[in-house]
């Protein structure tokens, strides 16, 4: 797990457990995610219920720095957890963890909608706009762990270049396509990928400690 | 400043991993890439490497709480789903949650062995009893391909982007039922979710219709019956982009539907 998100909110004690058709009791805090998307396959609400407890903070916020507007982000949520429901058959545990699934999902449907509700990408003041480095963290619950780690993610982003690290803002937080980028920046397309591909390597190299760490503990929780 | 506009749209191709995860791909480059991706070991091994950052950039933002009536609404909306939705088949992985065995074969195996004594009447029942299970799984693998079939065109049409529900109400006919459509406005193509509808005796069927009262137009959308609970749902077919009509109805008719509205009003709303 790359986040300790999951891991956190799956011993989350007030997690709610339902009893499906007056059957056997499940605690379905305690079901990974795999056995839960089994669950949903069945037509199980609760577990649909709690892969929702497990995964909404995120999905939720990611749209919503995105989009900004609440309405339009309830309705995003609402389809990547009802997507997962009709389609659990196609989530293949083996091809990635559910989480970066719901999240891949959610920005691309949160980018969608961006791009359909705009005619013309703001550029002018879009580092304010677009980084998240200078919002707080005003979530109380939010583990030192977490707050720690979302910090390093905005170091590690200023620690790139400004000609790479605005084409990854642009791109993932502003929903602009790297043929606009380009037209925005005013160079080629074969540079803006170049610049998106190695800032992606740099921020996963400047991020590997978290990868450890991440998985150091796991192996002790 | 050199204008990519006017260049070929070279997305989604070989090395566009980081593009991808970084969602800069238009939708047409971001299916391209997909097609690629699935038989690129590079691409993949590199979308491997790259995800766990697009995952860190993803959690990096401020963590909001959702609003509490999400959830609530949420599930409401997968239970009504799955009203309509047929009986869910069990997903073809081997573990503990796969219920193993279907009951109607065990029921086969009780009756072979309470007729053990007789051998030779067990063997001609055995032969008779497999040759009706064949086919009655052949014919319930068709029902249920045909099912699945209109399961994906359901969800095809419900979840493309842009739509929209609309609420129907009862009609004088069926004060007490409710429904919903969904769609899009420049489509053709919708889905009628009916709820409380009387039960039909055979012979009978509900037809959506579609109406423009300004153009003095009306066409069929389409039949559909209703379970015992009185809840049914339809794909409803447009000659044209719904936008070009103002309401939708759906009236009691014979089964095979018939050239204009004839039975009381059930359900009505505006699109």
């Amino acid at each position: 797990m790359l986040s300790d998100e999951g891991v956190a909110a799956r011993r989350r004690p007030e997690e709610r457990v339902s009893w499906p058709d007056g059957q056997r009791p499940v605690d379905y805090a305690q079901l990974d995610d795999e056995a839960l998307v089994r669950l949903l396959a069945l037509r199980d609400v609760g577990a649909l219920e709690a892969l929702y407890h497990r995964y909404s903070r995120p999905v939720f916020s990611l749209a919503l720095k995105i989009l900004g507007d609440r309405e339009v982000v309830e309705e995003v949520v609402q389809e990547v957890f009802l997507r997962l429901w009709t389609r659990a058959y196609g989530y293949d545990p083996q091809r990635g963890k559910l989480l970066s699934w719901l999240l891949t999902i959610t920005h691309h449907r949160a980018i969608d909608e961006l791009r359909r509700r705009r005619s013309q990408p703001e550029v002018d003041g879009l580092r304010e706009q677009l980084s998240p480095a200078d919002e707080p963290e005003t979530n109380p619950s939010a583990s030192f762990a977490q707050v720690e780690e979302r910090d390093a993610v905005r170091h590690a982003l200023a620690q790139l270049p400004e000609a790479q690290r605005r084409p990854i803002e642009m791109a993932y937080y502003g929903g602009m396509t790297q043929v606009e980028i380009a037209v925005a920046l005013g160079e080629p397309l074969g540079t803006i990928k170049t610049r998106m591909r190695l800032a992606m390597q740099k921020l996963r190299t400047l991020l590997a400690p978290f990868d450890r760490r991440t998985s150091e503990g796991s192996r002790e929780g | 400043m050199s204008d990519v506009r006017l260049g070929p749209p070279d997305e989604g191709g070989h090395g566009d991993a980081a593009a991808y995860l970084l969602g800069a791909l238009s939708a047409a480059g971001r299916a391209r890439f997909e097609s690629h991706a699935a038989a690129c070991a590079a691409c993949l091994r590199e979308l491997a490497e790259l995800q766990p950052v697009a995952d860190r950039l993803a959690l990096s933002v401020p963590q909001r709480t959702p609003p509490p009536d999400l959830s609530v609404r949420l599930l409401a909306r997968a239970r009504e789903i799955s009203a309509v939705l047929p009986a869910p088949v069990p997903p073809p992985v081997v573990g503990p949650l796969v219920a193993p065995g279907a009951p109607a074969r065990r029921g086969v195996w009780q009756l072979v062995e309470r007729a053990s004594g007789w051998l030779a009447a067990a063997a001609l029942l055995i032969a008779l009893l497999a040759g009706g299970y064949a086919l009655l799984e052949q014919q319930e693998f068709q029902r249920t391909a045909a099912t699945a079939a209109q399961l994906m065109e359901t969800l095809a049409i419900m979840y493309q982007p842009g739509m929209v529900a609309r609420t129907l109400t009862g009609g004088e006919g069926a004060p007490q039922a409710k429904g919903r459509l969904f769609l899009t406005m420049d489509g053709q193509q919708a889905v009628l979710m009916a709820y409380d509808l009387p039960r039909l005796p055979r012979g009978e069927a509900y037809q959506v219709w579609l109406s423009n009262p300004d153009e003095q137009r009306r066409v069929s959308g389409g039949l559909f019956t209703v379970d015992d609970r009185g809840r049914g749902h339809a794909i409803v077919r447009s000659p044209e982009a719904f936008e070009r009509f103002r309401q939708c109805g759906v009236t009691r008719e014979p089964a095979r539907g018939s050239p204009k509205p004839t039975g009381q009003r059930v359900l009505v709303g505006s699109i």
